[in-house]
């Protein structure tokens, strides 16, 4: 009998290839081998192996192993088949053949690693909850039930965790839940003013506590495992941005209750700290999130209250974060021009004079083919900064203003002479027009118009009903004046022409009423002056570009004495293409500023050059454009440099701190992750040529993710995924993210690693640089790619329970002779199984966890608990220093046979001995006994501080 | 009672601050012009003016509490 699964043939052909030329081994690794696709096979393995062993896309978390395990377990394999089918079929149809051939190759052969393959084309990965809804309306989201608003905590913990288990089942990563504690004190605040309790309010909170940690913790949340949920516990400054600006469903204002919040969630941490002793639990998991402005706590005690609770167990996460929410400073000088299109046309001038007009809340900034919907925003000076460029042009800027580069954003005071910004090198609103029919149908006659009116600009005149061109000779004169007269042809059967040619110059005369009309329409003065009307800009490509021949009059430069007439000429060029450079000389006490126009060329580099940085002194008030839409957040100026926007922070949608290590703010989080095998690169190439190769990776990484989340996308439309139909989850907040991994052993292979006399492991400074030119290949890639899509990108160090070991058994597979210290790659900049110091992991830390934009996560792993609380709060304060968002203490500690928790070899509740230990395997505490041989062996290595 | 102005752009807070000082029917002017705010200094809203001062929100509903 055969069991027939159809696949697309392409994907056969390629999936076979794939099997034939990588062999059985390969496919071992990627789940696909006959035995783990034969279900009875999968069966007689599956009773003698640890869960962890046998699974496809094995972790620490599935602890039971019983008949719903198997089943579940069993048609992975086949899921993931169907998966990467899709995913093939998909990217083929997207982008193109090729590209879903590389993709495939790049999973199979270890150069990606998909993370949850067997429902990627089903389920998106993470998400950050508000619970707002199920307060307001129950267990809603459960069809054909009358969902019932809770009225009371007992009600509410009940159904936080129907919720969990529901959104969990329809996700495949984390479930966060930073607003639980919030609305857990508000039902029982209200439950005991009414006096509903049992026995007092704090044992009926302390009970509820309990039950709904149990609750979490039952492995069947997520059919065969526990759900991956995590609880923020926050600091006033937390409290106040996140939900000071909230009511509770009575109406009453969350920001009256702050203070109260904070003692509940040092209640609800008491609680946690006492179950540890009696049963050892892994969910949620905890995340303190404190504010420490310019090195001071802003709540000092509460940070002192963290670190001491934290001594015991070291049981939470620290997310120390600079600032909460900030007033942007990213702006422009007052003098810097800008273009806009605003309610009657389009504006250019000084920024400061736009923002004096009554229309300045509705005006539109061109980025990225499309005038796009801002606002002009002023702010209280600060340091400015002159960029000068290669091309001739210039910009003043504050010192905090977000720059895009050749290698991700920067602020102007990080910029460096040589440093390349983004500049704009496409035709606007794109080459092939979609609104040709202005000002002609047909092109030719929209260029010859164009020629018209850019020739009047730069050598024409009325004269009573006549207009009067005096053009200089040259090879081109005589194509130009064909041009024009075509075009009057077309618009005028009576028009009368004249030539009269001369030595240095022609002269044409055209009498047509209806031409001196047409050329009228599109020129406008400026300083007295006769200059093209930027109404052009919305017209067709072909009119702008004979606007560009005509004013050079064959030539390859226009000058003025007019600074804003030669930048409404370079916006007219930008606007097909053509890259300029500015020079600008004396003569007779005049500036003259003279536009060298250079001819489109589509394989030019869109970044220019910066030649110099000076400090300016400007004491006044600066301005920029804030972007409505946030997923594209820049702009052009008329010189043709994209810079970035600027955003007054005042909404609590933009504390969107987020990983999915176990941390985030409100209603974040991923689609995906994809994580790229750094490690491999560096087998395969020299160190030269490494970041170009990294760069096509990303790239086909991106287009992956992409794919992924039009597919997800799709089920959303198809109703199959009611969580986002339902505003469970919004996709629009959620990141695609690159994950990576094998940064140590990309800079071992390189030979950028050094090790003192008593063994300790250090990045050499060639290596920490090289480790950040990796981070910003990536962030430069995924910031160009998110130009063309309209969600956010991420990068994270991702915590790869099972992708470590196979990546590099892959590795090995290709890369035989190479050396391989560990057992599987380290998800931590240096692995926790090499001795390093603290010193050097902190300052490694600081430098790559800014470069991978917080989405990473630095274990320090401690050989004993803090001995007293100066010691931990020392060690806190240096660690927050240093510059590290998101860190752990990570300690070893035992279990008994009865899950009691303890430190030593003999549990003091119980006298049993030490049964396990738990530690965090990757990002959570689980016992040792649960991970999978690979991590067993990873485990032992581990190199723990003495920090005595 | 002293002149008291909320200097708002409509956030979350901002209309929290409000909703408040309308609860205890108190008189205050409204000031959302940025040029206003930029002037006074403002970098975070919203921000109470009231008998000579300007409080920040955390502040703002002390205040209108004690009322």
């Amino acid at each position: 009998m055969n069991i027939n699964i159809k696949l697309d043939k392409n994907f056969t052909t390629a999936f076979n290839k794939l099997i034939s030329e990588g062999g059985r081994e390969l496919a071992v690794l990627n789940g696909f081998a006959e035995e783990q696709l034969s279900y009875t096979d999968f069966i007689d393995h599956f009773i003698d192996k640890n869960v962890a062993d046998t699974s496809i896309d094995g972790n620490s978390n599935v602890r039971a192993k019983d008949i719903c395990t198997l089943l579940n377990e069993m048609s992975k394999p086949h899921l993931k088949l169907l998966t990467f089918n899709k995913i093939f079929y998909e990217l083929n149809k997207k982008y193109d053949y090729k590209t879903a051939c590389d993709w495939l190759e790049a999973e199979w052969n270890g150069k990606f690693y998909l993370h949850d393959g067997n429902s990627s084309s089903q389920l998106s990965y993470c998400y950050a909850y508000d619970l707002e809804q199920l307060v307001n309306k129950g267990l809603y989201f459960i069809q054909n039930f009358n969902a019932q608003p809770p009225k009371h905590l007992t009600t509410y913990t009940d159904f936080v965790g129907e919720f969990v288990s529901w959104t969990s089942n329809r996700t495949s990563g984390a479930c966060g839940l930073p607003s639980f504690l919030i609305y857990s004190f508000y039902f029982w605040k209200k439950d005991c003013e009414q006096g509903y309790f049992i026995q007092s309010p704090e044992y009926y909170r302390d009970q509820e506590f309990q039950r709904i940690i149990y609750k979490l913790n039952q492995p069947y949340l997520r059919v065969t495992q526990t759900a991956f949920t995590n609880f923020s516990i926050f600091d006033k400054s937390y409290l106040v941005e996140l939900f000071g600006g909230k009511e509770f469903p009575d109406g009453t204002f969350m920001i009256d209750y702050v203070d109260e919040m904070i003692e509940y969630q040092k209640a609800f941490m008491h609680i946690v700290d006492k179950i540890r002793n009696s049963n050892m639990m892994t969910f949620p998991v905890l995340t303190f999130a404190l504010l420490k402005e310019n090195g001071s706590w802003a709540h000092e005690d509460f940070a002192k209250w963290c670190c001491e609770h934290n001594m015991k167990w070291a049981d939470s996460n620290f997310f120390v974060s600079p600032n909460v929410t900030s007033l942007s400073n990213c702006c422009l000088s007052a003098d810097e021009k800008v273009i806009s299109k605003v309610e009657n046309g389009f504006y250019y001038g000084p920024i400061s004079d736009l923002y004096k007009r009554d229309y300045r809340d509705n005006i539109s900034a061109y980025y990225d083919g499309e005038w796009r919907k801002a606002k002009v925003v002023k702010l209280p000076n600060k340091q400015m900064y002159k960029l000068s460029f290669e091309n001739g042009k210039t910009v003043v800027l504050t010192e905090d203003h977000l720059n895009p580069t050749n290698q991700g954003d920067k602020e102007t005071r990080e910029l460096v002479v040589g440093d390349k910004l983004l500049y704009h090198h496409e035709f606007m609103n794109g080459e092939e027009e979609c609104d040709s029919c202005f000002p002609f149908n047909d092109l030719n006659d929209s260029t010859n118009f164009g020629v018209s009116v850019g020739m009047f600009v730069s050598c024409g005149r009325f004269e009573e009903e006549e207009i009067v061109y005096v053009i200089p000779n040259s090879k081109k004169s005589s194509k130009l004046i064909n041009d024009v007269c075509d075009f009057v042809a077309v618009i005028d059967e009576e028009y009368s022409v004249d030539i009269e040619e001369e030595d240095e110059n022609t002269t044409l005369t055209i009498s047509s009423d209806a031409f001196v009309n047409e050329i009228k329409k599109q020129i406008m003065k400026i300083n007295r002056k006769t200059v093209v009307d930027l109404n052009c800009l919305d017209y067709n490509s072909f009119f702008r570009n004979g606007i560009v021949i005509g004013c050079l009059l064959g030539k390859d430069t226009i000058s003025y004495d007019d600074e804003d007439i030669v930048g409404i000429l370079d916006v007219i060029c930008q606007s097909v293409a053509r890259k300029t450079k500015l020079f600008v000389e004396e003569k007779e006490g005049k500036k003259i500023y003279t536009l060298k126009v250079e001819e489109p060329d589509p394989e030019e580099n869109c970044y220019v050059k910066i030649t110099s940085i000076e400090k300016v002194n400007d004491t006044r008030s600066v301005y920029c454009f804030e972007m409505y839409d946030q997923s594209k957040p820049y702009f052009m100026l008329p010189s043709g440099l994209i810079t970035h926007n600027c955003r007054l922070l005042s909404d609590i949608e933009e504390l969107g701190y987020f990983n999915s290590i176990g941390g985030s703010g409100l209603e974040v989080g991923s689609v995906k992750v994809n994580t790229i095998n750094l490690s491999r690169i560096a087998y395969e190439v020299p160190k030269e040529e490494y970041l170009s190769v990294l760069a096509e990776r990303v790239v086909l990484d991106l287009k992956a993710l992409d794919t992924v989340r039009s597919i997800i996308k799709r089920n959303v439309e198809k109703g199959l995924l009611p969580n986002y139909d339902l505003g469970i989850i919004n996709m629009d907040s959620q990141y695609n993210t690159i994950g990576v991994i094998g940064i140590y052993e990309t800079l071992q292979k390189y030979d950028l690693i050094k090790k003192d006399k008593f063994g300790y492991v250090f990045y050499t400074e060639e290596g920490l640089e090289f480790a950040k030119n990796i981070l910003e290949e990536i962030n430069k890639v995924k910031t160009e790619f998110a130009k063309k899509v309209n969600y956010k990108i991420n990068i994270e160090q991702v915590p790869a329970e099972r992708a470590a070991y196979v990546l590099m058994q892959k590795d090995k597979l290709f890369f035989p002779n190479e050396e391989y210290e560990l057992p599987l790659y380290g998800n931590q900049w240096i692995p926790l199984s090499v001795k390093t110091t603290l010193s050097e992991k902190v300052r490694i830390s600081s430098v790559l966890d800014r470069a991978c934009n917080g989405g990473s996560i630095s274990h320090i792993n401690i050989s004993a608990p803090f001995t007293n609380f100066e010691q931990a709060w020392k060690m806190l304060n240096y660690v927050a220093d240093a510059g590290i968002t998101y860190f752990a203490f990570n300690l070893k500690i035992s279990s008994c046979v009865n899950n009691h928790a303890f430190f030593g070899e003999t549990c003091p509740e119980c006298g049993l001995p030490k049964e396990t230990s738990y530690s965090r395997v990757v990002g959570f505490l689980v016992p040792e006994r649960n991970f999978s041989k690979e991590r067993k062996a990873e485990f032992v290595l581990r190199d723990w501080m003495d920090l005595n | 009672m002293n002149e008291m102005i909320v200097y708002t752009t409509g956030c979350p807070k901002c209309r929290i601050l409000e909703k408040k000082m309308m609860l205890k029917k108190l008189h205050y002017t409204v000031s959302s012009d940025i040029d206003v705010l930029v002037k006074e200094n403002i970098l975070t809203v919203p921000v109470l003016y009231v008998n000579g001062r300007y409080l920040k929100f955390e502040d703002a509903i002390q205040y209108i509490n004690s009322l």
